[in-house]
């Protein structure tokens, strides 16, 4: 019984890019819509959609941080909805140049003009590789919920991600999320371990005192 | 005499219900003689009176002797015309003589002038001396003279002046054969004992000394719970009298020692209840202390059957925690694999619908090259179902369903799983918590009773106070000797009491009629006395005297004393006469009467009584009278010169 997600997994990478895509404004270029820079950046979106108890680590971090209650039921919803046990999406360490290959899903998305894939280049070396989201993949993202609802999860999630993530930039994500997985002291090459029950007794913690 | 005995205690030990041989030794021990026959009265008769020694008085100072020989039976006078002229003097200087004791009436400095004294008398016909040298303290002898020939026989010596009062109470209470009376002197205090007093010579004696004291009709002693009673009828000389006396005081001091033992076992009943009780309260705490000490060896099976029980449940514990353990690693298994399965379905539903999406899309370009799908392609496609873009067969999602169905049932199977086997941990668990609180109460049932085995010695000290305490009570329990009838002491005091019962009846048989005579004889005597008024007297053996003067009923206590002088000399001789007359009667005849100060008896009374004296001396044969008054015609006519001493203008006899 094989399952094959390549379809699932494009999409998760297409709603990450219109939720982190700066809008391009631009009406010579009419259908195209807004820009995602950075490669690096997109990886650290797919880890943190692909990871919800990484996310609500990250999440728990901005209610300390700010006193935001927002943060914190955003985090509650999480594991109200077992999301650590069922949307997890493991994935191979990746920090040091061996992880998932997105391409298959880029593809995916190419092949559709749902994405356009851009760059910044100096001389043969691609220093940036940025992403455009075409108008198409805009109106995908507005009626995949409306023909299928089980999607809606991924354009809400990216939203969050987007929020939690800021202006900051590919590797400053990278920067904190590595933080996060060197302590759950995962082995390199292994797969990155879940925080889970971690971050639960933290969450209960916190729920307790308030 | 040795009949009269015989029938007296046959009569006792009938009456106190006892053996003969019961009641002569308790009759020994009390000192209780019969006496149903008395010895003839002894006559005594002074001879000579004599002393001597030096006055240091005003008026009369320098050495003097006194002596007056050849006395005999009759009436003796001394007369002085003035009182404090010696008269009362030479009655007490012989009454001192004959008790070894000088009377309170002798007077402090005639006591300290006399030197020297000697008294003759005569005990029946044989003659006794008395030589005493009286200077401080009384020294000398008493001497018996058989006839003035022969050396005289000392009957007694005496060196101080008890001594000398020894020498002369042995010597009259012999040869007058006298008793000694016992009176009982009770106790001040109610639970106080009594005690028996014995009276001897000084008290028998004072019946032949009238004196200026007339409280009592006989004798000289004061009134004492029956002794003037006792000391009438020794006189008049009543056989049993002086067992009657020894009688009743050993039964007194029997049925008081008696009563003082009832008391004290009643009082030592009292404790000894009190006592029982407590020891009782103690005994049944211990025995219900004891109950609660089960023995060493119900603990010892008790403690075998619960380290049984605990090693089973133990045993049991063990099995279910190591169920628990795999039930435990089953639930987290199928939990994941719950997990697994709800993942796996999740997935497959997102990439469904994902694929689903991308269905609705037809490829625009090469995703490799960016090169636009061409119109010929896309015809191609629809034709062939080879897709436009790399030309594989493209597939449709029919097995997709399949799959998901697949999955739905993954994830109900392995939820039914989990559902099952965390029912059986939860199961389990609540068994080991079973187990686990019964092992509890085991191990603390075996603490409970291994404290109890340590209390062997307890228990051992418990079982010795209870066997103690038991001992205490039978001993508290044991009645104590309390006076029962058949106690000797109870059995003493019957025998006592038929004594005092049989003696008292031969006494009253004989008293009736002597007192009787007494009676008649004391007004007989005191009517020749001056008395003619006096017409019945009653002499009762109590020593009270009921009077009839003049029609009106009187008693010895209530006339005067000039009448009471005459009805004590009138009593002795009305008991001398009437002794005389039935072979009884102890007085030795001899009466030394001091009269009295004429302010309180008058002179006339004092003639009367002389002159009456006078013609009874003359009736009784053996009657030796001294009367010490003031010189009167009536007296000095009423005796002869020579049976006078006298001093006259104020002179003095000595």
């Amino acid at each position: 019984m094989t399952i094959r997600t390549a379809h699932r997994d494009a999409l998760r990478l297409l709603f990450a890019i219109r939720a982190g895509a700066q809008p391009l404004g631009d009406a010579n270029l009419s259908d195209e819509v807004g820009m995602f820079r950075g490669e690096a950046r997109l990886w650290a979106f797919d880890f943190w959609i692909r990871n919800p108890d990484y996310l609500a680590a990250e999440l728990l971090d901005l209610y300390a941080a700010t006193g935001d209650a927002s943060w914190l039921t955003s985090a509650e919803s999480i594991f109200d909805n077992e999301e650590p046990d069922l949307r997890r999406v493991p994935m191979i360490r990746y920090f040091f140049g061996a992880f998932d290959r997105l391409d298959d899903a880029l593809a995916l998305l190419r092949s559709r003009d749902l994405v356009r894939i851009t760059g910044v280049k100096s001389l043969d070396k691609v220093r940036e590789t940025d992403f455009v989201l075409t108008n198409r993949g805009d109106s995908l993202c507005k009626t995949c919920p409306v023909v299928a609802p089980v999607l809606q999860w991924y354009g809400d999630r990216a939203e969050l991600v987007a929020k939690v993530a800021g202006d900051r930039g590919g590797a400053a994500l990278k920067e904190a999320q590595y933080k996060r997985a060197a302590y759950a002291e995962t082995e390199l090459g292994g797969i990155i371990p879940s925080i889970a029950a971690e971050v639960a007794r933290r969450l209960a913690e916190i729920k307790a005192a308030a | 005499m040795a009949k009269k005995n015989q029938e007296w205690l046959k009569a006792i030990a009938e009456r106190a219900k006892a053996d003969a041989s019961a009641v002569e030794p308790l009759l020994a021990t009390h000192g209780i003689r019969p006496t149903p026959v008395l010895p003839s009265a002894r006559r005594l008769q002074i001879a000579e009176i004599a002393f001597a020694g030096v006055k240091d008085a005003v008026g009369g100072a320098g050495s003097f002797a006194f002596e007056w020989k050849d006395l005999g039976h009759g009436l003796w006078a001394m007369l002085t015309d003035e009182n404090l002229r010696g008269k009362s003097s030479i009655i007490e200087v012989v009454r001192w003589l004959l008790r070894g004791r000088a009377s309170e009436y002798l007077q402090v400095d005639v006591r300290r002038w006399i030197h020297k004294a000697r008294l003759r008398f005569l005990v029946d016909d044989v003659i006794h001396e008395i030589h005493a040298n009286t200077t401080g303290s009384t020294t000398g002898q008493l001497l018996r003279l058989v006839s003035d020939a022969s050396k005289p026989t000392i009957v007694g010596r005496f060196g101080s002046d008890a001594e000398f009062e020894e020498v002369m109470a042995d010597f009259f209470m012999q040869h007058l054969g006298m008793e000694t009376i016992m009176s009982w002197r009770e106790g001040k205090e109610p639970q106080a004992n009594g005690q028996a007093i014995a009276h001897g010579w000084i008290a028998l004696s004072g019946a032949m000394f009238i004196g200026t004291n007339y409280e009592v009709l006989l004798g000289d002693m004061p009134v004492v719970a029956g002794l003037n009673a006792r000391l009438m009828q020794m006189y008049v000389g009543l056989p049993w009298v002086s067992t009657l006396a020894a009688a009743k005081t050993a039964l007194h001091a029997v049925q008081n020692a008696f009563d003082s033992n009832v008391r004290r076992a009643e009082k030592a009943k009292e404790v000894r209840g009190g006592r029982v009780t407590q020891i009782k309260a103690e005994l049944a705490a211990k025995r219900s202390e004891l109950a609660e000490l089960p023995s060493d060896e119900a603990i010892r099976r008790v403690l075998a059957e619960l380290n049984t029980r605990y090693t089973n449940e133990k045993r049991k514990e063990r099995a279910l925690e190591e169920k628990l353990t795999r039930e435990l690693s089953a639930r987290s298994q199928a939990e994941s694999a719950n997990q697994d399965d709800r993942r796996s379905l999740q997935t497959h539903l997102d990439a469904m619908a994902a694929g689903a999406i991308f269905r609705m899309l037809d490829p625009v370009c090469c995703p490799r090259c960016d090169h636009a799908i061409d119109d010929a392609r896309k015809a191609t496609e629809q034709k062939s179902h080879a897709c436009s873009v790399c030309g594989e067969t493209i597939a449709t999602n029919e097995d997709a369903e399949l799959i998901r169905e697949e999955l739905q049932k993954c994830v109900k199977a392995s939820k039914a799983a989990f559902n099952k086997v965390a029912a059986s941990c939860d199961a389990t668990t609540n068994e080991i918590a079973g187990v686990s609180s019964e092992i509890e109460n085991i191990q603390a049932a075996i603490n409970r009773n291994t404290d109890l085995l340590g209390q062997f010695e307890k228990r051992r000290q418990t079982e010795n106070d209870i066997a103690v305490l038991e001992g205490r009570l039978a001993e508290a329990e044991t009645d104590v000797h309390t006076p029962t009838a058949g106690d000797s002491s109870q059995r003493d005091l019957a025998i006592l009491t038929a004594v005092v019962t049989e003696t008292e009846k031969r006494v009253k048989d004989l008293r009736e009629g002597i007192f009787t005579d007494i009676s008649a004889g004391l007004v007989a005597y005191a009517r020749r006395f001056g008395m003619h008024n006096l017409s019945e007297a009653t002499l009762r053996s109590n020593a009270t005297l009921a009077l009839t003067k003049g029609g009106v009923e009187t008693s010895y206590s209530k006339v005067t004393d000039g009448e009471k002088l005459r009805l004590k000399v009138a009593t002795v001789l009305a008991i001398i006469e009437a002794a005389e007359k039935r072979g009884v009667g102890r007085h030795p005849g001899l009466l030394m009467i001091d009269s009295p100060a004429a302010q309180e008896v008058s002179p006339h009374d004092v003639a009367e009584l002389v002159a009456g004296l006078r013609s009874v001396s003359t009736e009784i044969s053996h009657l030796q009278v001294f009367v010490a008054g003031i010189s009167s015609p009536a007296i000095t006519a009423s005796i002869p010169t020579e049976n006078r001493r006298e001093a006259v203008d104020g002179g003095f006899l000595w």
